[in-house]
Parts: C-alpha cells; structure tokens; sequence
C-alpha cells in the first residue's frame, strides 16, 4: 500500500512523517516536562489554575478574580473555547491543558510553515533533486519558524502566538483565493483569520500582509481591470465574512467607540512620546534584521559573545541564499512578494528608531484614532511577524536545492562506450587511418568528459561541504536560547501545595469571599519555589474574589500600593514617603481600617515572594486575628469588613493617603465605614465630598524661602547645622519653584552619611492633631537628600524622626512636590521639619546640591473633623449579585445625596442605571475603585452593570451562527467538489441512508405483524 | 544620453528632493540612489554580495564591542539588500509573467 502511495503525485506518508518529525521537534522546546510534573508558568503566562475559571475569562467580561476587564479575552473565544471544550470532555487537568495547548501552537508554526515552504520549493523546481528533497527543506524550514528568536519571545507572551503559528498558511490562502477568486477559499481564509486574531496586533498583522500583497498584485497584473475588480470582491467578501465571524468582539468595540469610552488598556494613559521612543529604542535595523530587537531573555544575544556572533547567522544565511537562489527567485510572485515584505517589515519594526521615526510618531500619537489604537503598535518589535517566515523558507529551499543525486563516479564503462566502438567500425569506407583519428578523438572526448565530471564532483562535494557548515551555523545559532528559554520560561513549576490548601480553607467559608493578597505583584515577582523565574499573579486567578487591581499595574497612585508601601519595610521598596517610628507614630489597630475599600474578609500574606520584608506587620497588629497557615502562606482575618457595595456620606479628597491614614486613626470602623477618599476632583460637593485643603491651618515657618535679607544668606526659621564645614546654604533667586527664592544647600563631602542638615523652628503639638506637611525637593549630584518630619519625644526626651517627606533621593532630579500628613500621639510634644542635603554622588561631577522651596506645614482644624462626625448616616445598602458583572441594588431611605461604591477596579465602562434607564458614570475612589454620586434621596432601585457584557453576548451569537454557517457551506462544498474522498463520503451516507430505511421498514413491518397477533 | 535616461535620472533628483523635506537627507539620498537602481537595472548579484559582505563587518564589530559601528554597516547592509531585492522586483515586472501565477 504504502508503495502506492509513494507511486502517486501526492506523497502522503512523506507528508505524514515530516509532519511527526515538526511535532517531535516542538517537544524539545518543553523537555523538561517529560520528566517532570509541574505547570507552565511565567509573567506573561499566568492562566486560572483550574479549566472552569479558563473558561469563565471566555464568557465573561469582568473577571472577580483579580477585578480585571477581560473585554480583549474576547479576542481568544473562537481559538481557546473549541480546545477547552475538548480539554474537559478528556478530562484534562490545567496544566496538561496548557501544556498541550503550547506545544501544539507551536508545532502548528511549524507545519505552516512546512506548507508554505513545501508549496515554494515545488514551484521553485529544483531538476535533479530527490524525492524527499522538498519534504526536508519544508521541515528545516519549519524548524527555522519555530526556533528564531522572534518566535520563542512571541510564544512567551502566548496572546498573539495563534496569528504567528498559521501566518504562513494564510499567506498561501491569500494567494490562492486572490488568484482563484473560489468563495470556498474566501470562507476559510476568513475563518483561519477569526479563530486565530487572538489579540489586537494579529489584526494589525493581517490587515498589513493583506494590504501589502494586495498591491503587489495589483503592480504584477499592471492594474488591469479584470485584475483590480476580482481582488477587491475577493478583499471585500473577506473582510465582510472576518467582521461578521468576530462579531464577539467587533461588537463590544463598536459599543465603547458608540458611547466615547474606547476600549484601551489602563496603561494607555501614560504613553509619552519617551515611552514610544523607549520601546523603539532596542529595534535598530542591525537588532531587526538578527530578531533580536525585542527585550526578552533575548538579550542573551547582547550579553554573550559566541550568541552576539551566532545571532548573525540566520539574517547572513538568509542573504546567503537569496544571492544563490536568485535566479529563481525573481521568477516565483510569493518569493518575490515574502522579500519585498521583509524588507519592508525590518523598516516599519523600526518605530521611531530609524527613518520611519515622524510617520511612526504620528500614528501611534497623533494620528486621527491614535487615541483608542495607537497603543496597539507601540511595541514595533512585534511588526517582525512577517521576517522568520522569510528566513525560514529561503534557507528551507536553499537545503532542498542542495539534496541532488552525487555525479557518478566514473564514466559508464572502462573504454569507450560500445555505440561509439560499433559507430568506427561500422563507418562505411572509412580507412584504418581515420579509424584512428576518430578512436583519439573520442579517446580525447572521454579524457575530457572525464575531467567535467570530476569538476561536477569537486563542485557537489564543495557545495555540499559549505550548505552543511550553513546549516550546522543555523541551527546552532536556534540552540543558546532554545536552551535558555526551555529552561528559565517553558519549565514546568511546581507550585506548592500550600495555594491550595489555603484556597480550600476560604472555600469553606464561600465561594464569594472577598481576599486581599500581599504583596501586590505589580509587575510580576519571583519566588522562593522558582527563583529563575518572574511569576504572574497566579494565585490571584486562582483564588477567589479579590480588589487585585490587575488594570491598574502601572497606576503607582492608587492605594494598593500605597497600602502595601506602607505595610512593607524592604529597602528596594521604599515608597516615595514613609512615616517612620510606627509603635510611636501609628496605633497597632489600624489594618483592617486601611483595609476597608478592598472590601475583604481575609488577608492572605505570602512570604515566598522574595524582596518583600512586611517585619511582621499583620502579625503585630490587633484588628487582624491570624486564621490559618500552611506554609509560606499565612491568612488574617478582617474585623468589620465591608460589603463589595457599600455607601459613603463623606467622600474626603486628600493629598495623598496618609490623610486617609491620619484621619481613620482617629475614628473607629463604624464611622471610618462611611467614608471614602479620594485623590481626584470628581465628586461634587453635593454629594458629601470634603477637600481637607479647605481646612488646613499653615504654620509660618518661612517655608518659601522668601523672609529675611535677599543681599545675606541668613534665613530665619532655618538653622544650618554642621560642624565639618562641608556644608553651605544660599538662598537662590534663580533655581525656585515659586517667589523669588529656594534654598540652596552644597554639599562638597564625598564621605558616606556626611548630611548637611538644616533645621526649622520647633512648633508645639497637642496630641490628637492631624498635621501635613508639604515639601518641594530638587537635587543634583547629591546622595540621601530628604526631608524629615521631627518629633521630641516625651519618653525618650529627644528628638526622633517620625516622617520623611520625600525619603532618600539620589543622583539628578528635578523639582518635585511630596506630601505626608500625621496623626500627633501622645508621647510627641513639638515637631520640626529637617531638611537633609546629601554628599557628592560623583566625584567628578563638582559638588552636591539640594535644593527646598514651598515647604508647607499645616494643621488640619477641627471643624474639619467635625465636619465629619455630623455626616449624615448613609442610606442601607442590599443587594444582589446576578453574576460577576451584574448587581442589583437596592437603596434604602436616602436623605441626602451620597456616593455608592462598588469594590471592583475602576472602569469607565462599570455603569449604574436607575429603573428609568437613566444611568450615572463611576468616579475613581482610592484611585482605584469605582464611585457612583448618586443624587435621588429616598428609595431606589439601581443596577450596576459593566457594559461590555451586553455588547459581548450579543455579538457572540452572532459569531457562533456565522461560524456554523461557514462551516456547514465548507463541508456542502467538499461534498460536491471534494473528489474521491467526498465521493467515497457520499456513497458511505447514501448506503447508512439506504440502511436506515431499510431498518425501519423492517421495523414497521415487525410492528404492524405483531399488531395483528 | 538618451531622453528616456535624462527623464528616468531626472525623477531620482526630484524623489530625493522631495524626500529630503520629510526624512533625514541619507535616507531621501538613499532612496532616489535605490529608486534609479530599478529604473536603470542593475544586477542584483552584486548588490546581494555587498550585503553580505557588509553584515559580517557588522557581525565583526559586534565582536569589538563597537555597536554603533554594527549599526551603521548593518544598514549600508540593508539597503544593498533592498537593491538587490527591488532590482528582481522590477526585472519580475519586466518580465511580466510569474511562473506561480495561475492567472
């Protein structure tokens, strides 16, 4: 059988075993999870730990576990729900599932690329090669696609991996239906484009090669009329059938673009231009064309030699080739096309690195829609997808070109061939002398021939020689980060078990306990269970409700991190402000008020996460009671929490959170629980909002500089204090935040801890008090410049430090504003501001400077506080959780206007609508979660809602009809075009169909027979 | 000098002119230097040689640590390869057919 198939044109068996051998080499890259258990994980690769809260970041749009939009995960349904579905119909566990689903993208790569590459190296007709010449250059081609660079760093990041796997493929598609204009080849050219646009930049990727070779068609066929209108029916049904199919998406899309709140990650917000630039930084032509531009574990190939060198090996081979290939190069539209392409995608990937820098500024920036889109080419990294598909498949064809029968040896024969012999002596009437001649002249064409062949044979081996060096450089040059990347990233991790445990702990107290988990990972962390690695939030995905705030990753303002900054004591960490002497300056009962607004009943503490040092805080603290440990994990539980919708009479708009910290001191958990603060201006007053700038009482302490002698350099209130002589202080007219004046401090120490301090008066405190302090800090070439907030200690009978308004600063920076507040306890009798001017950073750089202006020292009065206290209560709050993106809620005798807080991560998208339909915005509280003034007293009811799950369903069902459309008209084509297979089909459905009625006529008749018995 | 060179050379002078107003003047030069290679004609054997040749100078002063060196050959390298590759594009349009086009 299998000689028949080898007979036949179609080489099935060839196809099959290059297919295994791709699958085969995909495993290597996650060897190690042959030999051992564990999931893969990494920062970017952070899934649910179990397939039903997979599944529900599918289904659902708001995601609990973490408080995150999930609206881009709708992007993925059409690509993970099919796998997922086949995942719990086999049972699988999450990380077979993950681990499978990795490694078959990955070998999908791979045979896409075989396919494409096969489909080339046929066309290219290289004469005199052996049969399985093109199978094995389509496998090396494979092989290149999967291991470059470019390919490893996208598959860590997973989202847009399925584009990249089946790009090649789509090329080939795109080909074929723009030549054939069939609208089978349309349909699954749109369907490969919607199950696999599994994140923004896939679209951009498709919507760039579609563009692209839609030209370059056009140019081929010189514009001609049949040509431009047949590619445009085909482009527009394309695209029709594409938008139709990712209605799950295209909906929720239009939705947020039709009510003015584009859908685009938090971190939106702070793309600068220096950001754009920063991320083109690293994509310069020479990093381009290695693919090595992007900054991943990848930048082995900047800090390794023999990897710097090895790096080259692909773009110089590739070129290599082209120059060997070139001849039938220019002859093939797709080779052509896939050049021209890399050439253009080395120069676009650029950014603004490179000539491209205005235009690419432009659309990312300030281009017209570069608000809601921009973000989604900021990484010009990613505009690479197109050159690993060149390199692969030209040195794919390049190592098919070279698999050629060997020139024979010798000459057939000894002597001189028998025609030759019988042609002399069978020539009529010719003499013996002649014979002669003609015997040395093929004597002579035989040396020569001889001589031909040999040089045929030298060449061969020569060539055979340099292509196996070629490919021995390439695929070396895959093997360092193949090696590192197998290793560091596609392990498998054991996680311990501990997670679990402590999840089946909160499990027991229901499914909708809220936790808090410490410390916030922010950008990722490593952990004592997996020191090479940097850990996404996990646990947090798979554990159970929580304030995470995963939008808010590069929000350093909101008060996660200012909790965490304030509970955590590591040096690495050390926030921007600090209250310092904590047993003096803060009461040990304040956790769980500073915990409020992430509405939780736990506190979860884990102490594997490495360069975080909490010293025990939650442990020291009275309103946390210790639960439950297993572990590194250790879970505290609240006292008083609050309930995920609560509402606030009082909305206090304070500097910075240490008000907040200041203020709930004083108060305990009832009237706390009826508050809420913010940092932003968005509650009106209306609806009980307080400024505490309203209310604050300065001190004069010549805190601008601006008293005294401008011609002298006496300051009064501020007192140099040094006795090394190193220290000066100026009153400077030229360097200044406001006025006329700053202070100046030089510094000309180069010794460690040599400050130059400069002290204000001492002020009377009376405990209770709640004081602020304001401070504005430049610096140049200094170390350890800050500000302190003293205190003179009853107890100690000494001065002490209880704030520092900035902390240690270092180096260059420029003016910059800090705010701290504090509650006075009783041992503090007076308090005094210091201001610290560091020693010289770099020797060579002269002298050190700091600078202070504006610093502010006030206290907050009482009618502040009484203000406060004569809040109305806020109405009852109940309410009813109809699924994680839906509560109803019910108001209950409101008197005045309040704001109703819901504890989910801020998102404009969340919405509140009354019976009426009329809806109310959110405002950020905490500069985190989200607030709804509502301004009806009496009773209500309200819905808050997050839009784009309406948006979602909608468009899902649209998508799911579409798609079995789709499919139902692709297998009605096959079956009446699809040759032997359809016909055998057909045949086998017609004789079931014959059997089936025969069955049941066979039925009937034994029925009715039995009947009449 | 026949008339259609002095037109073809004259349209390269006044891409690198107009060029020049948006993009840095090496890369407008660049560019009407690459766009008279294809009006031309030029063999693309040499220019994928230089290529070549230029990336492993590139590679080389990878190696001496001397990255802005790198840099500036591997586009010297670029360049030569979008000659070479351009040039084939126009000798493809030339030619006016493609083995692999069905229609």
């Amino acid at each position: 059988m299998f000689r028949g198939i080898l007979r036949g044109k179609r080489h099935y068996l060839w196809h099959i075993i290059s297919i295994i051998v791709i699958a085969a080499l995909a495993c290597l890259l996650f060897y190690r999870h042959f030999s051992n258990p564990g999931t893969l994980l990494h920062v970017d690769m952070s899934f649910p730990t179990n397939l039903d809260r997979m599944y529900s970041t599918l289904r659902g749009m708001w995601y609990q576990y973490g408080s995150l939009s999930v609206v881009w995960n709708a992007l993925s349904v059409l690509w993970l729900y099919p796998t997922l579905l086949l995942a719990k119909l086999f049972g699988l566990s999450s990380s077979t599932y993950l681990w499978l689903l990795f490694i078959s993208t990955f070998a999908l790569a791979g045979i896409s690329t075989y396919a494409l590459a096969y489909n080339l190296i046929g066309e290219f007709d290289f004469s005199g090669t052996w049969n399985y010449a093109a199978h094995v250059g389509a496998v090396i081609a494979a092989l290149i696609y999967m291991y470059n660079p470019w390919s490893l760093g996208h598959l860590w990041g997973y989202f847009g991996y399925p584009a990249y796997a089946v790009m090649p493929l789509a090329f080939l598609l795109l080909v074929k239906a723009i030549d054939r204009k069939k609208l089978y080849l349309v349909v699954v050219l749109a369907l490969l484009m919607a199950v696999t646009s599994t994140a923004p930049i896939c679209i951009v990727w498709y919507v760039l090669l579609i563009a692209f070779y839609a030209l370059f068609y056009l140019i081929i066929t010189r514009f001609r009329r049949e040509s431009v209108l047949g590619m445009l029916k085909v482009l527009l049904q394309t695209a029709g059938l594409y938008l139709v199919s990712c209605a799950l998406w295209v909906v929720p899309f239009l939705g947020s673009q039709l009510t003015h709140k584009p859908l685009v990650p938090v971190y939106n917000q702070y793309f600068t231009k220096t950001i754009a630039e920063g991320l083109s930084a690293s994509n310069s032509v020479l990093n381009n064309l290695r693919l090595s531009g992007w900054g991943g574990p990848n930048n082995i190939a900047f800090n390794n030699q023999l990897a710097a060198i090895l790096s080259f090996a692909l773009p110089l081979f590739s070129i290599f080739a082209l120059y060997i290939l070139r001849d039938r190069f220019f002859k093939n539209r797709k080779m052509l096309f896939m050049g021209v392409f890399f050439l253009l995608s080395i120069l676009i990937a650029t950014g603004t690195a490179f000539i491209f820098k205005r235009p690419y500024e432009f659309l990312e920036l300030r281009a017209p829609g570069s608000a809601a889109l921009g973000w989604v080419i900021r990484a010009p990294d990613r505009l690479l997808f197109f050159v690993p598909a060149f390199y692969a498949t030209i040195l794919g064809a390049l190592a098919a070109s070279i698999m050629r029968k060997r020139p024979p040896s010798s000459l057939p024969g000894d002597s001189l061939d028998d025609d030759a012999e019988s042609a002399i002596k069978e020539e009529p009437g010719a003499a013996e002398g002649t014979r002669g001649v003609n015997r040395a002249l093929l004597e002579e064409n035989k040396l020569l021939r001889e001589r031909v062949l040999w040089i045929d044979r030298f060449a061969f081996n020569s060539r055979v020689v340099v292509y196996v060096v070629v490919f021995a450089f390439v695929l070396l040059s895959l093997y360092p980060l193949t090696l590192l990347y197998a290793n560091t990233v596609f392990n498998p991790t054991l996680i311990p078990a501990d997670y679990q445990r402590v999840n089946s702990f909160i499990k027991k107290r229901g499914s909708d306990t809220r936790v808090v988990w410490m410390p916030f990972a922010g950008y990722g962390f490593t952990t004592t269970w997996a020191p090479e690695k940097r850990i996404g939030p996990f646990n947090i995905f798979g554990s159970y409700p929580s304030l995470y705030n995963l939008q808010d990753t590069y929000n350093e303002e909101a008060y996660l991190y200012w909790v965490q900054n304030f509970f955590s004591r590591a040096p690495g960490e050390l926030a921007q402000v600090q209250i310092l002497n904590k047993d003096v300056m803060v009461t040990d009962d304040t956790a769980s008020r500073l915990l409020l607004p992430f509405d939780a009943k736990y506190v979860i503490f884990d102490a594997s996460v490495k360069d975080y040092d909490f010293a025990g805080s939650f442990d020291k603290d009275k309103s946390l009671r210790k639960v439950f440990s297993s572990g590194t994990l250790t879970v505290y539980e609240v006292s008083s929490p609050l309930p995920l919708i609560s509402a606030a009479s009082r909305t206090v708009k304070v500097d910075s959170y240490f008000d907040n910290l200041s203020i709930i001191q004083k108060y305990g958990t009832d009237l706390v629980s009826r508050l809420d603060f913010t940092r932003g201006n968005d509650v009106a007053k209306q609806y009980g909002s307080l400024n505490i700038d309203d209310y604050k009482e300065y001190m004069d302490i010549n805190g601008s500089f601006e008293s005294g002698d401008p011609s002298t350099n006496v300051i009064p209130f501020w007192v140099l204090e040094d006795k090394s002589g190193n220290v000066k202080m100026f009153a400077d007219n030229k360097v200044k935040v406001a006025g006329k004046r700053s202070l100046r401090v030089e510094n000309t120490s180069t010794e460690q801890f040599s400050i130059g301090w400069v002290h204000g008066q001492p002020i009377p405190v009376q405990a209770g008090s709640v004081y602020s302090l304001e401070t504005n800090v430049k610096l140049k070439n200094s170390i350890w410049t800050h500000v302190a907030m003293e205190g003179f200690s009853k107890k100690k009978n000494d001065w002490i430090q209880i704030a520092m308004c900035p902390t240690v600063q270092a180096g260059d920076v420029g003016w910059k504003k800090y705010n701290c507040s504090f509650l006075v306890p009783d041992d503090i009798t007076k308090i005094r501001p210091a201001l610290a001017s560091g020693w010289i950073s770099d020797k060579n750089s002269g002298k050190a400077y700091s600078w202070f202006d504006n610093i502010k020292l006030a206290r907050v009065s009482t009618e502040f506080f009484q203000s406060i206290e004569a809040a109305n209560a806020p109405p009852k709050i109940t309410f009813k959780k109809l699924s994680p993106q839906k509560y109803k809620v019910h108001v209950e005798k409101a008197t005045v206007p309040f704001v109703l807080s819901l504890g989910e991560a801020y998102d404009p998208l969340w919405v509140a609508k009354y019976e009426d339909g009329t809806t109310v915005a959110p405002v950020r509280l905490y500069s985190m979660t989200n607030g709804f003034p509502i301004n009806r007293v009496g009773t209500n009811d309200l819905t808050l809602e997050f839009r784009p799950q309406r948006w979602f369903d909608n468009g899902f069902l649209v998508s799911m009809l579409t798609v079995l459309v789709l499919l139902i008209y692709l297998f009605y084509y096959w079956v009446q075009h699809g040759g032997n297979n359809a016909m055998r089909f057909k045949s086998f459905m017609k004789w079931l169909g014959r059997g089936a009625l025969r069955g049941a006529s066979s039925t009937w008749e034994y029925v009715t027979e039995r009947t009449d018995y | 000098m026949d008339r259609s060179s002095i037109v073809r050379a004259l349209i390269s002078l006044a891409v690198f002119i107009v060029l020049s107003f948006f993009l840095t003047v090496l890369a407008a030069f660049f560019t009407a230097v690459l766009l008279a290679v294809v009006l031309f004609g030029v063999d693309c054997k040499f220019a994928y040689l230089i290529a070549l040749l230029l990336l492993m100078i590139a590679a080389l002063f990878i190696v001496l640590a001397a990255t802005s060196a790198a840099e500036f050959f591997a586009i010297w390298s670029f360049y030569f390869l979008a000659i070479g590759v351009l040039a084939q594009f126009r000798d493809g349009i030339v030619r006016g057919t493609f083995e692999d086009l069905d229609s």
